[in-house]
């Protein structure tokens, strides 16, 4: 009995050991790991950027937005402009600098494959995607903004549904412009595949999102390709299921498809809501010392002082 | 040291009671044959949080996505047996414990099933929906519903053997066996019926059927401890006790390092400030519990382990022990409850409820001097025990410290306890009787 006791003891004694040996062994790959992780979410989450980031529509190229950015450049401060092509094999090739403490470069994403239908929108969500995980890897961006144009609002919507992860990267604004959510139907009792689809999958967008819908009519149908009918017909995707979803109608000059992105109504829309930000809180009043130190406030009415 | 020797005195007498009943030794014994595969399932389980779960400990810290390759299919694979071991074991429980219960040879099987079906009966699931059965409350959640339902059912099988006996003694066998198997089908059938029907009445008051019910009495909302220490050791004394009665305590049912409302406000600050000095919760129920109040599962089981290897002289004891210890490694404890068994045991409750409470009453006042950094960071599932201080305060040597002297503080408090225990078994099997 002794002896058989000694040799279980001795066997506890060993495995005890091999415990303590395992976790100390485990220390320094878990604590490196660790480290790493707190490093990277700490720069994520301390990161000032929020890139805005444009995405052209059918048959569009890469250059597609360069009027609008010029446009908004000139009123505002000069936003870079970074071109990010994802090709069909998936790679992808970048284009343009980053100007130093630029927190708001304008990154358009555009594919090799421009084509329509919803098959590519498919897979123009995919590539989007991929052009993403890019992206937040080499600017780390907790948060940004978004701009469809045509096409372009339909793969947003597809990648808010079937890839976006608000774990990771938020966005807060998205502003789709001539976005045909129901192609080139101009009655919502025909939905398309594809706007069935978005409807089914609405539970996936995030509710904390704000959208604005611009539709462009030159006539009361359409703006030359896409029915307002279709543009509306986002209603039934996002309406009641983000936190803020607004329809705007444009008229005028520029309003044909192809030219609402430079429609100057636009060019205001977009830097009102997507550029600046239209939800920063109220700036301080500055205030002024006159002569006789007291302080004025230049929004109150000036009251002469009396001597 | 005489009030000592007077306690364990008594706790020895007591246990000697509850193994002297009819009832206590059906459950041993089904527990003995249960054990195998609550271990397998539990290895199981461990191995497939741990090692093939995104938020797995080892999947993370080793990158065993790049290193594996069709780890996601050997994941599901994983799932599915999981399921299968771990998912059943109420029900077998229920079979097992009235099988031994049931005095009749003859009844045994039969007494066996009938607790089966009551026991399923309780757990019916009305309503549409795919599952015809509570599934959550057939596995080891609801082996506390599943002990009740046997001693239940063995107890009418008893009654009703002895009194059919009577009255077919002078009966031959072919005869009795017929007619007792019909006699019974009464008793079964009355059985489960009014188990089915308890079950439709409570659906209208719960979802979770008998169990839910039990549930939904002793379940904590997190929000509500909050971080004041004195509910949250309470909380876990309670929860530990639940435990200890085969039923899954509130803060079990809650934890499983799912962010909460504070933890993200503690992260969110440390990582602003880029240290952890002034972070919003110090004192949570993550801080203090899955930190230092769970080495190896509820109850500091890790500790158990480890004091049974070093005192204990049953060779049963430590072979439990020593199969047991990978899963205790991963913070599972199931295997334990069940093989020494921790369920009902008097003589390890007490330092199963104790140890943790100490252990946090340590943290919580280093914490709250401001010499300890709170464990903020989220760490994945099934991390050591002691190294979840250290990794959830990123590396901070102190807290890794401060979680070893934990342990040893836990082995100490459990050494005397298993030392008893140990006496007991040895007692138990000479047949000896305790001295008064």
């Amino acid at each position: 009995m002794k002896l058989k006791l000694k040799q279980l003891k001795f066997k506890s004694f060993l495995i005890c050991l091999l415990l303590l040996v395992v976790l100390v062994g485990l220390l320094i790959p878990s604590r490196t790991w660790m480290q790493q992780k707190v490093a990277h979410s700490s720069a994520r989450l301390n990161s000032p950027m929020s890139p805005m980031i444009l995405v052209p529509g059918s048959s569009a190229s890469k250059d597609r937005f360069d009027t609008l950015v010029n446009l908004i450049n000139e009123a505002n401060i000069d936003h870079s402009l970074i071109k990010v092509t994802v090709k069909k094999n998936d790679a992808i090739t970048v284009s343009g600098q980053l100007k130093p403490k630029d927190n708001n470069p304008f990154i358009v994403i555009s594919f090799e494959n421009n084509q329509d239908g919803y098959a590519n929108i498919k897979k123009q969500g995919r590539w989007m995607s991929l052009a993403m995980t890019y992206l937040q890897k080499r600017y780390n961006f907790n948060n940004f903004r978004g701009i469809g144009h045509s096409n372009g609002g339909l793969i947003f919507t597809y990648y808010l549904e079937n890839y976006y992860d608000s774990d990771v990267v938020s966005l807060s604004r998205l502003m789709t412009i001539g976005t045909p959510y129901n192609f080139e139907e101009s009655s919502i009792n025909n939905k398309t595949e594809m706007l069935s689809d978005f409807i089914k999958k609405r539970d996936k967008l995030p509710k904390d999102m704000v959208l604005y819908s611009i539709a462009g009519t030159e006539n009361y149908t359409d703006d030359g390709i896409v029915p307002e009918a279709s543009v509306t017909a986002g209603k039934y995707i996002y309406q009641n299921r983000i936190k803020e979803y607004t329809e705007i109608t444009v008229t005028g000059q520029d309003s044909a498809h192809s030219d609402l992105p430079q429609n100057k109504q636009i060019v205001n829309l977009i830097t009102q809501y997507i550029v600046n930000d239209p939800f920063a809180p109220k700036q301080k009043t500055l205030k002024k010392k006159n002569g006789n130190n007291q302080t004025i406030n230049p929004e109150e009415p000036q009251i002469a002082p009396t001597e | 040291m005489k009030y000592w020797q007077k306690f364990t005195q008594q706790l020895l007498k007591v246990m000697h009671w509850l193994e002297s009943l009819h009832f206590y030794q059906s459950i041993r014994k089904a527990f003995a044959i249960l054990f195998p595969i609550v271990l397998f399932g539990s290895i199981v389980f461990a191995i497939q949080r741990g090692f093939f779960s995104k938020n797995g400990y080892y999947y993370q810290v080793f990158y065993l996505d790049h290193v594996v390759p069709g780890i996601s299919i050997i994941s599901y694979g994983l799932d599915a047996l999981n399921h299968l071991l771990n998912d059943y074991i109420a029900v077998m429980a229920s079979f097992l414990i009235t099988y031994y219960y049931t005095n009749n040879k003859r009844n045994k099987v039969l007494g066996g099933l009938t607790s089966v079906l009551v026991f399923l009966a309780l757990n019916l699931s009305f309503g549409t929906g795919n599952n015809h059965f509570q599934m959550n409350n057939l596995g080891l959640r609801g082996l506390f519903l599943a002990m009740l339902t046997s001693y239940i059912v063995g107890r009418i099988f008893n009654w009703h053997a002895k009194k059919r006996d009577q009255q077919l003694a002078t009966r031959s066998l072919r005869d009795y066996l017929s007619i007792g198997a019909i006699d019974r089908i009464w008793v079964i059938t009355t059985l489960v019926l009014l188990a089915a029907s308890l079950s439709f009445g409570l659906s209208y008051l719960t979802d979770g059927g008998l169990n839910g019910l039990i549930y939904s009495v002793v379940q904590v909302p997190e929000k509500s401890l909050g971080h004041v220490v004195e509910k949250i050791l309470t909380a876990t004394g309670f929860n530990n006790l639940l435990v200890w009665f085969g039923l899954a305590g509130p803060l079990s049912i809650m934890g499983q390092t799912t962010p909460e409302a504070t933890m993200t406000a503690n992260m969110n600050a440390a990582l602003q400030h880029g240290n952890l000095k002034n972070v919003p919760y110090p004192i949570t129920v993550h801080t203090l519990f899955d930190t230092f109040g769970n080495f190896g599962g509820s109850g500091m089981t890790l500790a158990l382990i480890i004091a049974i290897l070093i005192v204990a002289k049953q060779a049963n004891l430590r072979r439990i022990a020593t199969y047991s210890s990978f899963t205790s490694f991963l913070n599972i404890n199931d295997p334990l409850m069940i093989g020494l068994p921790l369920i009902w045991n008097p003589i390890l409750l007490i330092p199963f409820i104790i140890t943790p409470i100490f252990n946090m009453i340590v943290a919580w006042s280093l914490i709250r001097l401001g010499l300890l950094f709170p464990s903020v960071y989220s760490i994945g599932w099934t991390t050591p025990g002691p190294l979840v201080a250290f990794l959830g305060t990123n590396g901070n040597w102190f807290a890794l410290f401060v979680s070893f002297i934990c342990l040893t503080l836990s082995v100490l408090i459990y050494l005397p306890f298993v030392r008893l225990y140990d006496q007991h078994v040895r007692l138990w099997k000479a047949g000896d009787e305790v001295e008064a």
